[in-house]
């Protein structure tokens, strides 16, 4: 086939151009380390890793809440713990009161010991996080959920109760996976002010009408008498409000197994989203440095040989 | 008889002579874009006969010829036309590839970040920090989609200012193409030889109107070239050139559209009849791409907005405060500076009809329960509303031409669209929607919201508290509103005996645990058969039910208004659920076929990838075919310099040896007066 001069020169700066182009391709590919640097170069790749980003930023989103979730129960569960603490205190109180051989004076000191006590667990049912918030008040938690009512008159019971509730029956809620919601605090109702037996029934008494009645039963300036009924159903009741505190914690407590489980499967999730997002962006080193040299390699044969034929003309040789 | 030896001698010396200059002629023309290689083309003079036989007279030149083949050049001018195209095209598209998926200006990753923002007020309903990153990561977020309609709009107005140009381009090249066939006819007719440096002129600037808009040529009877555009409309005849205009379209009167100058004014070209070149390319990523893109990012805008705020006004803010009440703002966006969709009426238009457009309201969670979402039936589309006589109408959905027709005044409602038709066009006219071209730089983040961000809506309107003297184990939810919620105007109280749920004070839907849905009014019995209660609508709030009856007595419930409930984020998990719920793309009265914001832009990314990658395909196979044939009309009429060089020797030999035979017929002439 006949050759003119200028395609010589043309398909040899063809050729280098072409070759420049692929290793300047490669070199920002290793330079940025991705394979794909605009979804032109793999399309369903790219918009696979816009997907699996977003799956990968809403799991992270899920762990967050979870670690969120977590300490807001763990602040709770601790101060649950402080009220059980109060609690068995209250009860091997009263039960020492209990003795037959206890003067209505030493029942009084008792008595006593019981009023500061209730006046704590007054303040732990009030107790604020960090930001000042009521942890105990439902949704309303700016406002101070329980206060003393000064017109209730023993014998205390819900209908008549000693330390009134106003907070509200909201329970916060946190996202912690797609499907599921996670309750992270406890109102006032729930944990204070309903006791409830194992059936989940009403005793009718909150912990604080149980308490101010204990005290009002062994504190001979009260002006209620000591009987052993009223006595051994203040115990009663005392003992209800340790159980029913165990089942709240053990509800909490639950809560946090189960956040615990979910984190782990998030963590796992997020590795596994990583390992993907890396398959479809990422660059095989290997292979794109092997082709770095060949490229290099193929440019240099391309110049070269474009200097040899184009030294050729008959015109030197005239 | 030494007369002829001169003659022939001289003959001989013509001939190469003017073979020396077409080979000259060559060698410094070798890179002279568009030149064809020229010959001489010899023949013996005509012979005179003797009775001893034909003598030769010797040789001429009888012309000197292009070494030229017309199917090779338009094989070269047809695939340049189509590599000018794709080449257009694939430049273009490569910058929205780029802007998509990159990963600070792209939109994944605003919206990522806006939806981390709604989740911190979701986990801290209360904390003022946590809702200032809302609001701004949505301001991020409508910066973002503003930012990408900056560039789209940059990349349509650029895209008018280059057709303008191209347009001017076309008709220099057409005048010139007029004014070279002219004298080509004037050449070829004085001489009767071929204008070869002429033709080559034409060819090449045949060849770079090509690069602009794809022609074809017919060649006349007198030698001249007409040329024509489009379906065969004419651009060059002989020696008149028409002119093509470049100007706003009739339709849309934002995009310069290519016409044909008519003696009145211009006439539009369909745009599938602009084809090749660097106008085609244009035209068809205006058409196919950019407005598409557009589009997809302002619906994804609009559809964003929509639902987020439908969620959002369903809440109660930090203050209280709820839907229809003062000072409450129930929307994070705002589409500003209005809602009323651009709707274009063609330059043509004869009658007076008067059409506006708004979005409808996004289709929202059902009733009993309020599950679900809110979602938009949004298309990513533009939409002509053509009229025809007595009032009919044709909707076409141009991105797929889906139609609906019509008739008459009223509301039409369409993909998410409420139409409203207030006088009726005459017959011919038509109206151009473009619902979704300005939504991207129109969604703003609402100034108030954005002055106090104790305004976002995160919690929910009402609370169920139950009696604190309860004794059975019936609980009631917190409860859901849906949309047209009523809250109780005041505390609402219920109280629950053994077998009834009473103190509603109207209609109700019960729901038990067989799934039944009961609707009625007064007290709600707990049991239905075997079934129990398990939830009740009303005034569209719903709320689940769960456990026992008290025993003996009564238990109580207080619905009412949220109040002081500052630490709910019931509505705020609501709308931040929307980034993985499927909002967007709703097909009326089908269920599923929707996607995630998430799913959709990616959708679009996907989208744009293919086509640039199908663009670069087919970039680099039309430029192997045009090397090809580039390849092949060199190999013809392409100049070697080594053939020439040889070919100078030769002539310079032809012209020495007939030099001899003059040297030859002096010596006879010499000898022959010697003699004398």
């Amino acid at each position: 086939m006949r050759v003119s001069t200028s395609q010589i020169f043309n398909s040899g700066t063809v050729g280098i151009q072409n070759r420049q182009f692929e290793l300047f391709r490669t070199q920002q590919q290793l330079s940025t380390g991705r394979r794909i640097l605009s979804p032109e170069d793999d399309p369903i790749g790219a918009s696979q890793a816009l997907q699996v980003s977003q799956s990968k930023g809403v799991n992270e989103q899920f762990l967050d809440n979870i670690g969120d979730a977590n300490s807001k129960l763990n602040l709770l569960d601790s101060t649950l713990a402080g009220v059980e603490d109060e609690l068995q205190v209250v009860y091997e109180r009263a039960v020492q009161a209990g003795n037959a051989s206890y003067s209505p004076a030493q029942r009084g000191m008792i008595a006593e010991e019981l009023k500061q006590r209730l006046n704590s667990l007054i303040n732990l049912a009030n107790t604020q996080d960090a930001t000042g918030l009521y942890v105990f008040a439902g949704f309303k938690s700016s406002t101070e959920p329980f206060q003393v009512n000064p017109a209730a008159t023993s014998p205390y019971s819900l209908g008549n109760t000693r330390v009134t509730y106003s907070g509200d029956g909201g329970n916060e809620v946190l996202q912690v996976s797609t499907s599921r919601v996670i309750s992270t605090s406890e109102n006032g109702i729930d944990v204070f002010m309903q006791v409830r037996d194992e059936q989940g029934n009403s005793t009718g008494r909150s912990m604080f009408d149980s308490l101010q009645n204990m005290i009002d039963i062994l504190d001979p300036a009260s002006g209620v008498p000591y009987t052993a009924a009223a006595y051994g159903q203040a115990l009663d009741d005392a003992g209800a409000a340790i159980a029913h505190l165990s089942t709240v914690r053990a509800s909490v407590g639950a809560r946090m197994q189960s956040l615990d489980s979910m984190a782990a499967t998030a963590e796992d999730s997020d590795y596994l989203y990583e390992t993907r997002l890396s398959q479809l962006q990422d660059l095989d080193y290997t292979d794109a440095i092997s082709q770095l040299s060949r490229l290099q390699l193929q440019l240099e044969a391309s110049q070269l040989s474009f200097k040899q034929t184009s030294q050729l003309s008959l015109f030197n040789i005239l | 008889m030494s007369t002829g030896l001169f003659s022939i001698g001289v003959s001989g010396i013509n001939a190469a002579q003017l073979g020396l200059l077409a080979t000259e002629h060559n060698v410094v023309n070798a890179n002279t874009p568009g030149y064809t290689r020229q010959r001489t083309v010899q023949a013996t003079n005509i012979a005179v006969n003797t009775g001893a036989g034909a003598i030769g007279q010797g040789v001429h030149v009888q012309t000197i010829e292009r070494l030229y083949n017309q199917y090779l050049t338009q094989q070269v001018d047809t695939a340049q036309t189509k590599v000018s195209e794709l080449d257009t095209f694939y430049t273009q598209i490569k910058q929205i590839d780029n802007l998509l998926a990159d990963s600070s200006a792209g939109l994944s990753p605003a919206l990522q970040d806006f939806f981390s923002g709604v989740q911190q007020v979701a986990s801290n309903p209360s904390l003022l920090p946590a809702r200032q990153a809302l609001l701004s990561s949505a301001q991020t977020l409508t910066e973002r989609f503003k930012a990408i309609d900056a560039r789209l709009t940059e990349m349509s107005n650029e895209i008018n200012g280059r057709i303008s140009d191209a347009v001017n381009e076309v008709n220099t090249y057409a005048t010139l193409i007029a004014d070279v066939n002219q004298r080509i006819v004037i050449s070829e007719a004085s001489y009767g030889q071929p204008a070869n440096d002429l033709l080559d002129q034409r060819d090449r600037l045949i060849g770079e109107l090509n690069q602009i808009i794809k022609v074809s040529t017919t060649t006349n009877s007198d030698g001249s070239f007409n040329v024509f555009i489009g379906s065969g409309q004419q651009l060059v005849v002989g020696g008149t050139a028409q002119q093509l205009t470049a100007t706003a379209s009739q339709a849309d009167p934002s995009r310069i559209v290519v016409g044909l100058k008519t003696p009145t004014g211009a006439l539009e070209l369909p745009e599938n009849l602009v084809v090749g070149g660097e106008l085609g390319g244009l035209v068809a990523f205006r058409a196919d791409s950019l407005d598409s893109v557009a589009n997809e990012v302002g619906r994804l805008a609009a559809s964003l907005s929509l639902t987020f705020n439908a969620q959002l006004g369903l809440g109660q803010d930090l203050l209280g405060r709820i839907a229809g009440e003062a000072g409450f703002i129930g929307e994070l966006f705002s589409i500003t500076p209005s809602t009323v969709l651009p709707m274009s009426p063609n330059a043509d238009n004869t009658g007076s009809g008067d059409l506006t457009a708004t979005f409808s309201a996004p289709v929202a969670p059902q009733p009993p329960d309020f599950s679900g979402n809110f979602y938009t039936e949004q298309k990513a589309s533009d939409y002509r509303i053509a009229f025809s006589a007595g009032g009919n109408y044709t909707i076409t959905r141009l991105s797929d031409n889906f139609q609906i027709t019509g008739t008459g005044t009223g509301t039409v409602s369409f993909d998410g669209i409420d139409m409203n038709i207030g006088a009726v066009g005459d017959d011919g006219d038509s109206f151009m929607l473009r619902p979704y071209a300005e939504m991207a730089r129109n969604v703003s983040v609402n100034e108030r919201l954005a002055a106090d961000p104790r305004l976002i809506a995160a919690a929910a309107p009402v609370s169920v508290t139950p009696g604190v003297a309860n004794t059975g184990t019936l609980k009631i939810s917190q409860g859901v509103v849906g949309t047209g919620y009523t809250a109780p105007a005041g505390a609402l109280t219920l109280t629950a005996t053994q077998t009834d749920l009473q103190g509603l004070p109207g209609a109700w839907t019960a729901i038990y645990s067989d799934g039944s849905e009961v609707p009625g009014a007064g007290d709600i019995p707990l049991t239905s058969g075997a079934a129990t209660l398990t939830g009740f609508t009303y005034d569209n709030m719903h709320f689940t039910v769960s456990g026992a009856a008290p025993a003996a007595g009564t238990d109580s419930f207080v619905i009412d208004r949220n109040t002081n409930g500052v630490q709910d984020g019931r509505n705020a998990i609501l709308f931040a659920r929307l980034q993985t719920q499927n909002t967007i793309g709703g097909e009326s009265g089908v269920e599923g076929g929707r996607a995630t914001f998430q799913s959709a832009y990616a959708t679009l990314v996907a989208d744009n990838g293919i086509r640039t990658r199908e663009a670069k395909v087919q970039l680099d196979a039309q430029t192997s075919v045009l090397q090809q044939a580039q390849m092949t009309r060199e190999s013809l009429s392409g100049v070697n310099l080594d053939e020439e060089a040889a070919n100078m020797l030769k002539y310079q030999r032809a012209y020495q040896a007939s030099s001899k035979i003059l040297e030859i017929g002096n010596k006879l002439f010499d000898t022959l007066l010697s003699l004398g």
